[in-house]
């Protein structure tokens, strides 16, 4: 049976918000389409845990929120989980990686250090992941902005929970953030700026692609005489 | 909510392109203010609210009260250069 490893972290306003996202949407999602959760929670969102946890050779996703950077994805108390270039191989091999956090999907970054690795595919953000909060609301799931930005998120993880491509899961993200902007649009530009933003800077890796190849139309006689490597 | 709101917050972005710590940032301080005023006519709702920030410079995550930014910017801190940054990606 497929399973998923989810890292929910909860020691801070950011991954308060955000974890109910994947314990609610993208947990109901898997258990439809009959996948285990192995849900790592707040103080169980470790590193030793989440090696272990991923390590399990029915695993075919790993999932969930967390700080993040260029070269690391944290858990609980930004203890580092994932470094680019420093981890066991099979932690991410042949499964999708598929996460909310910052910056881990910059260029030479830690999701596409991962599909080098063996990863199936990531989905992540290019750059800093900015969001609005209401907390005069308790509860995540019921903020109207929060939902904007992390309701849209989650779409990409289950997309590909339902068996879409990486390009149709984060399309229906795509969708839904430019669906919330056009609302805020009337309410509240900068809301509806930043959910554009951050829909922009959403990104996919599916293959390491080596470099193109160069093309250099100068006539081989005088590509010699040149000296040109092409 | 107005065209004139749309184009303020346009402004404080565009400004915040050009914007250098040298400069201070009373000037934006108080575009903001005048962009939660207007904020607070139309939609009342949307102004007592944070914003979830990090700052890439020194890996620290802010949660910033919206009603707090101008004070934020007159005082010139982290805080300040990261709702800079922040306008900037925009």
């Amino acid at each position: 049976m497929a399973k998923v490893v989810m890292t929910c972290p909860d020691f801070d306003i950011a991954t308060k918000s955000c974890s109910p996202y994947f314990t609610k949407y993208v947990a109901e999602a898997a258990g439809a389409e009959g996948w285990t959760v192995v849900l790592l929670y707040g103080g169980d969102a470790v590193k030793s845990k989440f090696e272990a946890a991923c390590l399990d050779p029915d695993v075919v996703m790993i999932t969930g929120i967390g700080h993040g950077s260029e070269t690391v994805f944290t858990g609980q108390n930004q203890e580092i989980l994932l470094e680019r270039c420093s981890y066991d191989v099979n932690i991410v091999k042949g499964k999708d990686v598929t996460h909310l956090s910052c910056s881990t999907g910059a260029p030479d970054g830690l999701l596409e250090d991962a599909v080098a690795k063996g990863a199936r595919g990531a989905q992540g953000y290019s750059d800093v992941y900015y969001f609005f909060r209401n907390t005069r609301i308790e509860d995540p799931l019921q903020d109207p902005m929060c939902d904007s930005f992390i309701g849209s998120d989650v779409l990409r993880h289950i997309g590909r929970i339902q068996g879409k491509s990486f390009e149709d899961a984060t399309g229906d993200a795509r969708t839904r953030y430019e669906e919330k902007a056009r609302y805020w649009d009337q309410v509240d530009p900068e809301v509806a700026e930043l959910l554009r933003y951050d829909a922009r800077i959403m990104v996919i890796y599916t293959e390491v692609t080596p470099p193109p190849k160069e093309y250099c139309w100068l006539p081989g006689w005088l590509r010699r005489l040149l000296g040109c490597p092409y | 909510m107005s065209e004139e709101t749309f184009n303020l917050f346009r402004e404080i972005v565009s400004q915040a392109k050009k914007i250098s710590l040298e400069m201070g940032f009373e000037e934006i301080a108080k575009k903001y203010e005048k962009f939660l005023d207007a904020l607070k006519l139309s939609s009342p709702d949307t102004v007592d609210v944070s914003i979830c920030i990090l700052d890439p410079g020194n890996g620290k995550t802010y949660v910033i009260p919206r009603t707090q930014i101008p004070a934020l910017l007159r005082q010139g801190g982290d805080e300040a250069r990261a709702v800079i940054d922040y306008w900037r990606r925009l």
